[in-house]
């Protein structure tokens, strides 16, 4: 949706509001990450319930946006995947859901 | 708001989640248990050591090998010390006062045994905070039922009488582990049986 296209001045967040973020699966993986300093893929793969493949997918461009960081590494020999929020990533995220609400509670009255 | 409760009902997932297993409770029930050693001999004194232990590697060990293989690992935001440690001084002193003011008033407060006998109060209000400070984490109720077995035994050994002051704290220790381990015992079971090691099919299914 462009910017021009909105004429109401309550509805001028919805045009900023961050696409990235704006994914219902990737707000998800953003969300449980929000809550605990790290976790692996196996966990957040358990607790949003996506496959392998599309938690990947999603995480890559999480990465690619400077919003997660991934990292690799092994624990007694078994290769894990270490996921937290970058500073930026929390900053991005507090921004989206403030932007939301302003969205929604425009809409509301 | 409303994306508010959900980020807390996410937080509470998690927190349930991370815990599942039962091996907090059951690390804790045996910390117990170890503490109330004293009770049948003084020379196991050496025991109350064994908790830093248990606290420490072994149940980080224990993780290691039976819970991340299975839903994964997870470090959760931990609570900053310096509050945890203002909210027990601040409990220790409410206990302190009100006890002070019922020994005022009902008996002597210049005599040391009582205070002794009564520290299982002290310990059962400590631990039901804790417990609390769980439930409201987790969202289990589980977690209120042990912060008020907590307080119930803790007053209800503190009113008992004993032949040695120190016997009511003892027995406290003692009840919070019989009801913790077979509680941690029992979670730990089945967390085994209703969750198969998926670590293997994570990595075997690597691009």
């Amino acid at each position: 949706m462009a910017k021009t296209e909105i004429d109401n001045e309550n509805l001028q967040p919805l045009a900023e509001i961050d696409r990235i973020i704006h994914e219902p699966a990737r707000l998800l993986i953003l969300a449980y990450l929000s809550v605990v300093e790290s976790a692996d893929f196996l966990f957040l793969m358990n607790q949003t319930h996506l496959t392998r493949g599309n938690l990947s997918a999603h995480l890559s461009k999480l990465e690619t946006a400077g919003y997660v960081e991934i990292k690799k590494e092994f624990v007694e020999k078994i290769p894990r995947t270490l996921l937290c929020l970058t500073e930026e990533g929390k900053k991005a995220f507090q921004e989206y859901r403030r932007s939301m609400k302003q969205v929604l509670d425009s809409l509301a009255e | 708001m409303e994306q508010e409760i959900d980020l807390k009902e996410i937080e509470q997932k998690t927190f349930r989640d991370c815990h599942q297993d039962g091996l907090l409770e059951l690390v804790m029930g045996i910390c117990m248990v170890t503490m109330s050693t004293r009770l049948i001999s003084p020379f196991l004194v050496f025991m109350l050591a064994l908790p830093v232990l248990l606290f420490g590697p072994v149940l980080v060990a224990m993780r290691k090998r039976f819970t991340y293989p299975r839903i994964g690992y997870v470090k959760l935001i931990p609570d900053k010390p310096k509050e945890v440690l203002a909210v027990i001084f601040l409990i220790t002193l409410i206990v302190i006062v009100v006890m002070a003011v019922a020994f005022l008033l009902f008996g002597d407060v210049r005599d040391f045994n009582l205070w002794l006998k009564w520290i299982p109060v002290w310990g059962g209000v400590v631990l039901a905070g804790m417990f609390s400070s769980f439930g409201s984490k987790s969202g289990c109720a589980r977690y209120y039922v042990f912060a008020l077995w907590s307080l119930i035994s803790g007053f209800v050994l503190s009113i008992l009488n004993f032949e040695a002051v120190e016997t009511g704290t003892l027995l406290y220790f003692l009840v919070m582990g019989c009801l913790l381990i077979p509680w941690g015992l029992v979670t730990f079971i089945r967390f085994l049986r209703k969750s198969p090691k998926r670590i293997q099919e994570i990595n075997n299914g690597k691009d």
